[in-house]
């Protein structure tokens, strides 16, 4: 299929999309996500799973548009909680937290969220151009990301612990190496050996993201605003910033923009990855290639405009390859897989080329759904804004059960709320004491998907399948992580002698 | 506790070189990349904090206990009554005790809060509610 007839066929779905009463699907989908989304833990893949008993007795094209809402309108609301309050609604909004809520902290949660509603919008719609363009090769593309590939992609991640480290160098390496160890917790991936899991069975499981996220960030926030005896998040400098400001940010750094949309849609279409790693790669190439000029994790506005756009960008590019070859990518799509099969619809190249504009309806509806729940987003940020003005002897306690709430109803054990409160403890010291937890959260993440594919890959090159030394992939990996580091070192040195 | 905690970070290091030496070859092969530069890390930090003078800070101190009882009675309340009723007392002590609220509002607040939950368990999460070792006896 060529590119003009799937640029007519994308047409036509977007005309079918905003059709009466066909627009109404999408609008009420996005209204109820982002409403419910709100609680950390409910992410896309919550409500998904809520409304496949619902949607038994629909139509196809309903149920796509719908579920394309349900995962957009949850994406979004999870950087509010990031921002204001420290909160990750889900995994990939961990990322954000990270200058979101230093922003909030400097009174200017209102540019923050201009910035992440901007992104995350015009993210999206990167996404859709990405996809719409690599429709025709995408399923060669995908059979091509192998170990090696994943291997790179883990490193490159990795690398950009070294450029957040920078004040406290020692310090920040012993919280990533801390954070690898945290992440192998649980059966060893090859051989199902326990690690590091006390003789418990809870631990066997690893541990579990969104609790440690709830507690390093949102429990050890509160204990810290408490103990310090703040009035409120924005206690010293009150409510500034502006919308308008937020999404020039975008304009801007229109470069970054592009690159943190185009590694979103990259990551999206490897199966098993998700959006966290995405949201993680693209904070740390951010943070990477602002070298010394950034300020990342104390409130620099890139650090929330790379992961949003990134986070958003991704959700195109993860149904491709749930949709070409019936591989999800997240559990999200997993449950988007299991809902069409109920249906009736098979993934493969049945549906890429004969319902491709069931295809383009579920990209169209994910989209629609990002652009209004950043625009619903930019209205309700002033007064959303004002949470941070709020006296820390009354919102401490809702954070902390919002947190605990969370921490819970992710796996509904009871130890992933001891755990999130643990690490909360953990989490307050380490600020407190000057140990940095951006480190430990990038390596924390990171971990499984380096241990794996290096495993993969040493055997691959072991039984002969490939050489590491001369594959392509880690060549290029290798030139890749070298003009990382030399590049932004080469323009510092130019722009000294100039 | 700034040198308690370089220490107790230097041991769960040293936790995890044990228990990674004794782990069979494949299991270990990534591990034992980290783990030993981990400890000589840790050490370093350590035997630096040990040898810095600690600040005098009574007040902080105070402030600091005083938050973490709070922050960790929530997780024990619920263990104790459950996913509704542990975290709508916790708000209800916390509103009267610390914020010094008055009682009533207090109390509808957490009255609100456990209606919340207990349609949030119903109808939106997909897991149910723990409730509690106390009440898991009547």
């Amino acid at each position: 299929m060529g590119l003009t007839s799937i640029a007519e066929v994308a047409w036509n779905s977007l005309l079918l999309v905003l059709s009466w009463p066909n627009i109404l699907y999408p609008v009420v989908g996005t209204l109820i996500a982002m409403c419910v989304a709100v609680l950390p833990g409910v992410s896309g893949a919550t409500l998904l799973a809520l409304a496949i008993p619902i949607t038994f007795g629909w139509e196809p094209l309903p149920i796509m548009l719908l579920f394309g809402a349900l995962v957009g309108g949850a994406t979004y609301m999870g950087s509010v909680t990031a921002i204001l309050l420290n909160i990750p609604g889900t995994a990939p909004n961990g990322a954000t937290v990270l200058d979101g809520y230093p922003l909030a902290r400097q009174g200017k949660a209102l540019t923050a969220l201009g910035c992440s509603a901007t992104a995350s919008a015009l993210g999206s719609a990167v996404g859709v151009v990405v996809v719409l363009l690599s429709i025709p090769f995408v399923a060669q593309l995908i059979l091509h990301v192998g170990p090696p590939e994943m291997l790179v992609l883990s490193i490159w991640g990795l690398f950009s612990v070294a450029t957040v480290i920078r004040a406290k160098p020692l310090r920040g390496l012993a919280t990533a190496g801390l954070g690898l160890m945290c992440s192998f917790v649980g059966l060893d991936p090859a051989t199902a050996d326990a690690r590091y899991t006390l003789g418990t069975l809870y631990l066997q499981d690893g541990l579990a993201l969104i609790p440690v996220f709830v507690g390093v960030f949102a429990v050890a926030e509160v204990i810290d605003l408490m103990a310090s005896g703040r009035r409120s998040i924005a206690d010293e400098v009150g409510l500034g910033g502006s919308l308008l400001d937020g999404a020039r940010a975008v304009f801007q750094h229109w470069g970054l923009f592009l690159k943190s949309s185009t590694i979103g849609t990259v990551v999206g279409l490897v199966p098993g990855v998700g959006g966290t790693v995405a949201a993680f790669v693209a904070y740390g190439e951010a943070s990477r290639s602002a070298g010394s000029e950034g300020c990342f994790g104390q409130g620099d506005i890139r650090g929330v405009l790379a992961p949003e756009a990134a986070n958003d960008a991704k959700d195109a590019g993860s149904l491709l390859p749930a949709l070409a070859l019936g591989v999800p990518a997240s559990a999200g799509t997993a449950l988007l897989l299991a809902a069409l099969q109920t249906h009736g619809i098979r993934p493969g190249a049945e549906l890429m080329t004969d319902g491709l504009e069931l295809v383009f309806v579920l990209i169209w509806s994910l989209f629609l759904s990002n652009l209004l729940t950043s625009l619903l987003g930019l209205s309700f940020a002033g007064p959303l804004a004002r949470l941070t003005t709020v006296p820390v002897r009354r919102l401490a306690a809702p954070i902390l059960v919002l947190a605990a709430v969370g921490a819970f109803s992710y796996r509904g054990r009871m130890g992933d709320l001891w755990l999130a409160f643990g690490f909360g403890f953990a989490g307050f010291l380490m600020k407190r004491y000057g140990w940095p937890r951006i480190p430990f959260i990038i390596a924390l993440i990171l971990g499984p998907l380096f241990e794996v594919n290096l495993n993969l890959s040493l055997s691959l090159h072991r039984v002969g399948r490939i050489d590491l030394l001369t594959h392509p992939s880690i060549l290029f990996g290798v030139v890749l992580l070298v003009a990382t580091v030399a590049f932004p070192a080469w323009q510092k040195q130019r722009r000294r002698r100039s | 506790m700034r040198r308690s905690f370089a220490v107790a970070l230097l041991l769960a290091s040293l936790y995890f070189l044990v228990h990674t030496m004794g782990l069979d070859s494949p299991a270990r092969r990534v591990p034992s990349l980290v783990i030993v530069p981990l400890v000589l890390l840790l050490a370093v930090e350590a035997v630096r904090e040990l040898r810095c003078k600690e600040p005098p800070s009574a007040g902080a101190r105070a402030g600091a206990r005083s938050a973490l009882l709070w922050t960790m009675a929530l997780p024990l309340l619920i263990s104790l009554s459950g996913m509704i009723a542990g975290p709508a007392l916790y708000v209800l002590a916390y509103l009267r005790l610390r914020a010094r609220e008055q009682l009533w509002l207090s109390a509808v607040v957490a009255a609100m809060l456990a209606l919340s939950l207990a349609g949030l368990f119903r109808w939106v999460f997909v897991v149910s509610a723990s409730r509690g070792s106390l009440l898991s006896l009547l």
